[in-house]
């Protein structure tokens, strides 16, 4: 495992940073895993108005989620209700995470 | 002599939309300062818009209006199509109730039909817009409206 890699295994194992999560395939398979999780508010300029929501993004490691697909879901955090995949981006130069975007079901 | 205004006549428009949203649990603003949180049933903005040009009426003198209001329906989420249509679908019923909106107003009405929007948000889910006109006829006594 790279440095990065060694990196990225300490800082999602971190309970300050991480937390479990289960990434639900469409296809079946369920797979339990970390993801460091946050969900800001964006604020968009829609015609004249500024309209206010909530970003949910999840960022998981490619060694564990290996290839994201549409209509995959992921409980945020395990067991909860699960979120459904709006869009999915390779995250850093390596590859070697995933960047998630979540909506409610 | 005319008792219409043209604050008179966005308060009546005001209150006729805010009570059928609010019997289907949609929020309502008018002019908001602030952001307005996203929605999936859909939120309606009311924007006060352009009372025009008006036609003089001679003897005794007065102004008639024309006056575009504008609504902007805003939902997200899955069904942001089906939500932004309901909402929609409210005006014409709360209108046609009394197209004189008390007599703030000689006619209420849709004279176009909704401008509609997607914007993509993100990290977020896309948001639906549509973009509502409605045209108040209403007579001032002075050029101020």
């Amino acid at each position: 495992m790279s440095a990065f890699g060694v990196m990225l295994a300490t800082l999602f194992s971190d309970p300050n940073l991480g937390m479990d999560i289960v990434y639900c395939p469409a296809a079946g398979g369920a797979i339990a895993c970390r993801g460091a999780y946050a969900q800001p508010d964006i604020e968009t300029q829609i015609q004249s108005a500024q309209i206010r929501d909530r970003k949910r993004v999840l960022l998981v490691r490619a060694c564990d989620i290996a290839q994201p697909a549409d209509n995959d879901t992921v409980q945020v955090p395990a067991g909860s209700a699960p979120f459904r995949l709006l869009n999915f981006n390779a995250n850093d130069p390596m590859r070697l995470t995933w960047r998630l975007e979540l909506a409610p079901q | 002599m005319t008792t219409q205004t043209r604050i008179g006549a966005l308060a009546a428009l005001e209150i006729a939309i805010s009570a059928a949203t609010a019997v289907a649990s949609i929020g309502f603003h008018r002019d908001p300062e602030k952001s307005v949180d996203a929605t999936h049933d859909g939120v309606v903005i009311m924007r006060d818009g352009d009372p025009g040009s008006p036609e003089y009426i001679l003897s005794p003198m007065s102004y008639s209006w024309e006056h575009q209001a504008s609504f902007e329906i805003t939902a997200s989420g899955k069904e942001r199509e089906a939500a932004v249509e309901a909402v929609i679908a409210l005006f014409e019923p709360a209108l046609a109730a009394d197209r004189t909106l008390g007599g703030a107003v000689d006619d209420a009405r849709i004279v176009l039909a909704p401008e509609i929007h997607e914007y993509p948000v993100d990290g977020a889910e896309t948001e639906r817009t549509a973009m509502l006109s409605v045209q108040l006829s209403y007579t001032t006594a002075t050029g101020a409206g």
